[in-house]
């Protein structure tokens, strides 16, 4: 897309008025004078003038972005194309481009402006390669050139591509949960469950009782006990996974891929991992955007979830103005009562404790993970009441994980393969206790 | 006083700033347009070398045209080249009438070569951005381009000087009226020649 539509203005250079006004007075005071010899040394401003003016061009040159995809991996490879053309006849001593990019796109040779030569009706093509180095919507552009023509007696106005958007999707962590799910939304899907069941884990080997199916029956112990027994196997159980992302507040700072990372870098990458691992399983996902404006996608299984959650979570912004409430809260009732759900929390925000513990309370699993990770242990620099400060600050912030745990939410700092191993095994085994119930 | 201390301190941060900025420019420039902004400092201080009298390029005076010289690479955005070409021009014509220095061939030659040479490296260095790549290419056509220009300028305006200096002189009234027409025609056409971009760039004919 070309940011000024109209071919640019030819305009005449300080060096065109230079070389007219040094004609001008070294003729001038040659005549006056009677001296040839500054004649000689007015010649080549004016003969250089008349030989470069002889052909000038009319129209400017045009530029073009051109990218070989329009998304990418955080941390995988960039290709793309620079097209300056020159649609005029008269060629041009020189172009210069110059073409402004994100600061999370490393290009090589891209920060500078490139200067070269294009005959009449040319065009070259400047290949760029580079990295992506961090989530999220990635600008490549604007780029902008200008030209100099007639020996630098004329520079043409600027003329520019807006580029366009790059989808840099979120690094892939690496990320596993081999431990069952506490709880299931139906008697399908792949997970092994505690419940004994229709399934493909084997459990054990019992005795025959009525109701059990004839192919189930275990043929080898039979014979041998001479008594009908049949293979015992786990159910395997589907379940739904919410992913609660707190973005109210965002933290630290972001250094992209190879970098420290951010609470919002922490929480896009896990949620991305979380999603994709239990995906991958053939689970439902869905999404939610704990922030001012809270977002929401729809839970749903399959390859194509995957997609829609990398999409849905390149939109996600640190929001501005954190200390302004949401507009509306997360209440109990948006999540299925079946749901396994994940809050990634920096644990930062008195809303965002009080929404966990309120989905706690109305008996959904919860499970918090603690996005703040190595930010909340960085030393603070300042004075020694700067310290003092932070301490009080960790003091209450262990605190608020200590109620969370008593409320019954694991808290678990992200660590990437088998975070949730340890606080799902111990929900699991919660969730199939026997409960005491009045009546 | 306490204003006057503040305003110390104000104007020592916008030095620091402007510092900070110029070393961080510095550690940007690219070989290209140092090189052409280089060539200009040289070729301006060649050309204020040659037009001042021999005896007073080594004096204060002579000393102090450096600056004058060496800014044209620093500032070829701005008058500045205009002002050393116009203040080479004028050492030049003050050198041949007040010193005595006689006009010779090869200093004209070497003023003409070096002024030129100044203001066709200043043109170069006002469109390069300091921190560009230069396509290889740019820089030979360029002073391709202006070493023709000189060979031609030089071959015939040298001719003429040598001839003229073979000629006897007559005075005469008729011959600065003519010249006078003469030079304002050739500004005039020049000046035309420019302004003609703007009929061009808009596409009315």
């Amino acid at each position: 897309m070309g940011l000024t539509p109209e071919s640019p203005v030819w305009a005449p250079t300080r060096a065109l008025g230079r070389a007219v006004l040094l004609t001008g007075v070294l003729v001038l005071v040659a005549v006056v004078i009677g001296r040839p010899d500054l004649v000689v040394i007015a010649a080549p401003f004016a003969v250089g003038v008349a030989w470069s003016l002889r052909r000038r061009p009319v129209r400017g040159p045009q530029v073009r972005v051109g990218l070989a995809g329009d998304t990418a991996e955080e941390g995988g490879d960039l290709q793309f194309a620079i097209t300056v053309s020159n649609p005029d006849p008269v060629g041009l001593d020189l172009t210069v481009t110059r073409l402004d990019h994100s600061r999370w796109l490393r290009l090589r040779d891209a920060d500078r402006p490139y200067a070269n030569e294009l005959g009449g009706e040319q065009t070259t093509v400047r290949d760029l390669a580079g990295r992506a180095m961090r989530w999220g919507y990635q600008q490549v552009g604007p780029a902008f050139t200008y030209a100099v023509a007639c020996g630098g007696m004329l520079i043409s106005g600027k003329v520019g591509d807006a580029g366009s958007d790059l989808r840099v999707h979120p690094q892939m962590l690496p990320f596993r949960a081999d431990e069952t799910m506490p709880r299931s939304t139906a008697l399908v899907g792949i997970h092994r469950s505690r419940r004994p069941g229709e399934g493909g884990e084997l459990a054990g080997v019992r005795q025959y009782s009525p109701g059990d199916r004839l192919r189930r029956v275990d043929w080898r112990i039979t014979l041998r006990t001479r008594e009908l027994h049949v293979a015992h196997t786990l159910s395997d159980r589907d379940a739904e996974v919410v992913v609660l992302l707190d973005v109210l507040h965002d933290a630290g700072r972001s250094g992209g891929i190879l970098g420290t990372a951010s609470v919002l870098d922490t929480t896009v990458r896990a949620a991305a991992a979380i999603a994709e691992h239990y995906l991958r399983w053939g689970d439902r996902v869905s999404l939610w955007e704990y922030s001012g404006a809270p977002r929401h996608l729809r839970a749903a299984a399959g390859r194509r979830q995957l997609n829609a959650v990398h999409e849905w979570l390149l939109q996600t912004r640190g929001l501005e103005g954190a200390a302004d409430p949401p507009v509306f809260g997360i209440g109990p009732h948006e999540i299925p009562a079946a749901a396994l759900v994940v809050v990634l929390t920096p644990l930062l925000a008195r809303q965002s404790v009080e929404t966990i513990a309120t989905l706690s309370r109305a008996g959904r699993v919860v499970v918090a993970v603690d996005t703040l990770g190595a930010v909340a242990r960085q030393p603070v620099v300042g004075s020694r009441w700067s310290t003092v400060a932070a301490d009080v600050w960790r003091l209450e912030r262990d605190n608020i994980i200590g109620q969370l745990r008593e409320a019954g939410v694991p808290v678990t700092e992200w660590a990437g393969h088998g975070t949730l191993d340890e606080v799902l095994h111990d929900l699991t085994r919660m969730a199939s206790a026997p409960k005491l119930a009045v009546r | 006083m306490t204003s006057f201390l503040s305003g110390l301190r104000v104007n020592g941060e916008n030095i620091a700033a402007w510092i900070g900025r110029g070393s961080r420019r510095v550690g940007r420039i690219t070989p290209g347009p140092a090189l052409v902004r280089v060539t200009a400092s040289l070729a301006g201080l060649g050309a204020i070398g040659v037009s001042l009298p021999p005896s007073m390029v080594t004096t204060r005076p002579g000393l102090l045209l450096i600056p004058l010289a060496l800014g044209v690479g620093v500032f070829p955005r701005t008058k500045w080249v205009t002002i050393a070409a116009v203040v080479a021009v004028g050492a030049y014509v003050i050198s041949t009438i007040a010193f005595d220095v006689p006009v010779s061939l090869w200093r004209v030659a070497l003023l003409t070569s070096t002024l030129y040479v100044m203001h066709s490296s200043a043109a170069l260095a006002a469109v390069l951005p300091y921190d560009c790549v230069v396509a290889p290419g740019v820089l030979g056509r360029w002073y391709g381009r202006t070493v023709g220009v000189l060979g031609v300028s030089l071959a015939v305006g040298l001719g003429g000087l040598f001839l003229t200096n073979h000629m006897v002189a007559v005075r005469s009234v008729a011959g600065p009226i003519a010249g006078s027409v003469v030079a304002a025609i050739l500004v005039g056409v020049l000046a035309w020649h420019a302004r003609r971009r703007d009929e061009d760039s808009t596409g009315h004919r």
